[in-house]
């Protein structure tokens, strides 16, 4: 076997090294994003692994610097196409609920309800807040949460989140700005 | 709404954010850790073949440059896949791992190049 060949291996096995370090470190954050939006934890992991295996496998050559946007906006793109089949599921579902005669009541949202399934008594004072933060992060509409999401926790310029989010600088301004708003009414009476 | 409510109640959000990311349970950070490695083994299969390109490209006395390793490869996986295609019990499920390993990367690649090419312009301004 050539040297070429040898050193070409050696290389590998460092990138794998590194990708895994990276993930590693990335992929708790990306899983609780996931979360907030989608609110299931088996859709928030699945979610969280078609991200690291697209990133794995389309960037694992390029700088590691890059790694942690092209990460993002992986995520958030991934994100985005789950809801969009989330709506068009909810749609159809809606539509054959309304023209069939039978007893298919089955309540879509159900499945929506709390991934977690820890109640508040259960909680620390932190983990409640979260619970409210949470909840509150939810009920946003998609954009305001990946902006503010990207902005205020993974601390993304306005740039770098217009990049992840493939949208416009002013958007991401007009997004985020209305997030902080709808956040600070909901949570007010829990936070001062 | 005065800046310095706003920076506290943001302060508080980013800590009660981190603090539920330490929260995270032992099984969901095993699934975590399942999914990084599924992750990577996909990698390692991909990178299986690029390696089997190149030593056949090393057989055949070719120079390993990137476009001879990926021919290479692209025929070793061409092999590989008509022999797997061709035993009597291989199913769509083979075809269809195959097609995934040979073809989606660099379509992809291509629809990002804005944007890599915007992280280049990034870090060139920042050296």
């Amino acid at each position: 076997m050539s040297n070429y060949v040898l050193t070409m291996q050696g290389a590998m096995l460092d990138t794998t090294r590194m990708l895994e370090q990276f993930l590693a470190g990335v992929e708790r954050r990306a899983y609780r994003m996931a979360v907030v939006a989608t609110g299931l934890r088996d859709e928030a992991l699945e979610i969280v692994q078609d991200s690291m295996t697209k990133l794995v496998q389309r960037y694992r050559d390029k700088d590691p610097t890059e790694w942690g946007p092209l990460f993002q906006m992986i995520l958030q793109s991934t994100i985005r196409d789950w809801y969009r089949r989330r709506k068009v599921r909810n749609t159809v579902m809606q539509w054959v609920s309304q023209h069939s005669s039978d007893e298919d009541d089955e309540d879509v949202i159900e499945g929506y309800a709390d991934p977690v399934g820890q109640s508040p008594e259960q909680q620390t004072k932190t983990a409640q807040a979260m619970v409210k933060l949470q909840q509150a992060l939810r009920e946003l509409p998609l954009r305001q949460q990946q902006a503010f999401l990207l902005r205020q926790w993974e601390g993304l310029d306005v740039l770098e989140t217009a990049r992840a989010m493939q949208v416009s600088e002013g958007s991401v301004k007009t997004h985020y700005s209305r997030a902080i708003q709808s956040l600070r009414e909901k949570l007010e009476g829990y936070w001062p | 709404m005065n800046t310095q409510s706003e920076d506290k109640f943001l302060l508080q959000v980013k800590q009660s954010l981190d603090a539920s990311v330490a929260q995270v349970d032992g099984d969901t950070r095993q699934r975590l850790r399942d999914a990084r490695q599924y992750a990577l083994a996909r990698a390692h299969g991909q990178t299986m073949f690029v390696r089997m390109g190149s030593s056949l490209a090393g057989f055949l006395g070719l120079h390993p440059s990137i476009r001879t390793v990926a021919l290479a490869a692209s025929v070793t996986l061409a092999v590989l896949a008509t022999w797997q295609i061709t035993r009597s019990d291989a199913g769509p499920r083979v075809t269809d791992e195959v097609m995934l390993l040979s073809a989606q990367d660099d379509l992809e690649l291509y629809d990002q190049l804005d944007f890599l090419e915007w992280l280049n312009t990034r870090d060139a301004s920042k050296g």
